[in-house]
C-alpha cells in the first residue's frame, strides 16, 4: 500500500471506526475470499440486472479469449484500439506492476477486506494493494475537472439490505484483459448483498461506456466470509518483467 | 540438500496433449491470450532459479530436448499471495533439485508455461489451483 493510501486508511479508521454505522444496515465488514463456481440463479441480485444489459460471464478469473467480447457490441474506437494493442508489453518491467481500475479488480479472483463506517466504507483489495473508498455521507460526484484514477470516485447508499455504489472518474484501464479496455468515461453501478446467514457476499456490477461498447454490461461476483483471515501485502515486484 | 545439475540432470520428458482442464486463472496479464487454456505441457529438469513474488512466481529449469541438447525453460505460477494459502512458500522449490512441471503451454514461446502442478523427486505434489493442497481457498 502506498503512503497516501495508508494514511487515508488510518484517518478513516480513527474518525469512522466500526460501530459508528447505522444499526439497521447490514454489516459487510470482514475478510471475503472469492467463491468460485457461485450459483448465479440463487442470487436475488440477478433479478436486479437491467433487462437491456448483456451478461458477461468472465468474472472471477474466467477470462475471455482474444476477440471474444462476451456478446457486447464494441465500437469502432474499441476495435481500433484492440487492433493496435501490443500483448508483448504485458511481459515488460514497465507493465508488470501497473494496477487495473476498480472496474476490473472488483471481479478479479483475489480476496478483500471491508471496513465499514457510517460515512465511509473501505475496500482493501489484496490485488495490487488497492484501497477503495465508498463515500456514504450523501455527497455527489465531483465535477469534470476532478482527477480520474484507478479507484475512481464512488458514492454509496443503502436500498433496503443492498449497498448500491455509483462510480465515475476512472482512468482508462483493462475491461476484459484481452486487449479490450474501458474509457475514462465509464460509469459503473454496483449492488452488494449479503446472504441471510451472513456468509456470502454477492455483487452485481453494471457498466456503461458508450465510447467503447453499446448498451450495458453486467457481471456477477460472489465471495465467502472467512473469520480470522486477512489479506496479504501484494508488494508487486516488477522484476518479473523482461 | 544442494545437488549439482549434472548429478541430477536426467533429461526431459516433454509431452503436449490436448486435454480439457478446469482452470482458474489470476494474472495481471491475460492468461487466455498468452497460454493454451486446453493444452498441457510437462517438463522435467533441474531448477536453476526460483522466485516467489507477485504478480507471478517464476521457476527456471534446465532440461534436455529430444536431441539431448540442454534447453532453458521458464515457468510462471499464479499469484504467490494466493499460493501461500495453498501451502507454497519461498522455500518450496530449491535450486539444484529435479522437478517435473505440468501446466499450460505458452502460445508464443515453446519453452514457457503456466504451472498447474509441481511434482518432486519423492513423488510429492504441489499444485497452484484451489482445493488440491490446503483447500483454504
Amino acid at each position: 500500500m502506498n503512503t497516501f493510501a495508508r494514511q487515508l486508511l488510518i484517518f478513516t479508521l480513527i474518525f469512522f471506526p466500526p460501530g459508528t454505522w447505522a444499526a439497521d444496515t447490514p454489516d459487510l465488514s470482514g475478510f471475503w475470499t472469492v467463491q468460485f463456481g457461485a450459483d448465479l440463479s440463487s442470487s436475488a441480485l440477478m433479478d436486479k440486472m437491467p433487462e437491456d444489459a448483456i451478461f458477461v460471464d468472465d468474472a472471477g478469473g474466467g477470462e475471455l479469449a482474444k476477440g471474444d467480447f462476451g456478446g457486447l457490441e464494441v465500437t469502432q474506437r474499441a476495435l481500433d484500439e484492440i487492433a493496435d494493442y501490443d500483448f508483448d508489453i504485458e511481459f515488460t518491467v514497465g507493465y508488470t506492476c501497473m494496477p487495473p481500475t476498480a472496474v476490473f479488480y472488483m471481479q478479479a479472483p483475489f480476496p478483500m477486506e471491508i471496513h465499514q463506517g457510517r460515512d465511509m466504507i473501505i475496500f482493501r483489495m489484496e490485488y495490487f494493494d488497492m484501497v477503495r473508498i465508498i463515500f456514504m455521507d450523501g455527497r455527489e460526484h465531483p465535477g469534470d475537472d476532478f482527477p480520474h484514477s484507478k479507484n475512481g470516485h464512488s458514492i454509496g447508499h443503502w436500498e433496503g439490505d443492498e449497498l448500491v455504489v455509483d462510480s465515475t472518474h476512472f482512468s482508462e484501464g483493462t475491461f476484459m484483459n484481452n486487449g479490450f479496455n474501458h474509457s475514462e468515461d465509464i460509469h459503473m453501478v454496483e449492488r452488494f448483498k449479503v446472504s441471510e446467514d451472513g456468509q456470502v457476499l454477492s455483487l452485481l456490477q453494471v457498466a456503461e461506456d458508450p465510447a467503447v461498447f453499446k448498451g450495458k454490461a453486467a457481471r456477477f461476483m460472489a465471495w465467502r466470509k472467512v473469520p480470522g483471515e486477512h489479506i496479504y501485502p501484494y508488494d508487486c515486484d516488477p522484476s518479473f518483467g523482461r | 540438500m544442494q545437488l549439482s545439475s549434472k548429478e541430477f540432470f536426467r533429461g526431459v520428458i516433454v509431452t503436449l496433449s490436448l486435454m480439457t482442464i478446469s482452470i482458474s486463472v489470476s494474472a495481471h496479464h491475460s492468461f487466455a491470450v498468452h497460454f493454451f487454456p486446453e493444452g498441457e505441457v510437462t517438463v522435467t529438469g533441474v531448477v536453476t532459479s526460483y522466485r516467489f513474488a507477485n504478480p507471478h512466481g517464476v521457476v527456471e529449469l534446465t532440461a534436455l530436448d529430444t536431441d539431448g541438447q540442454e534447453v532453458a525453460w521458464r515457468a510462471e505460477t499464479n499469484s504467490p499471495s494466493m499460493l501461500r494459502r495453498r501451502g507454497w512458500t519461498r522455500e518450496s522449490i530449491k535450486v539444484g533439485e529435479e522437478v517435473t512441471l505440468t501446466g499450460w503451454p505458452a502460445r508464443a514461446d515453446d519453452h514457457y508455461l503456466r504451472i498447474r502442478m509441481v511434482t518432486f523427486s519423492d513423488g510429492s505434489i504441489l499444485a497452484t489451483q484451489p482445493g488440491v493442497n490446503l483447500s483454504q481457498d
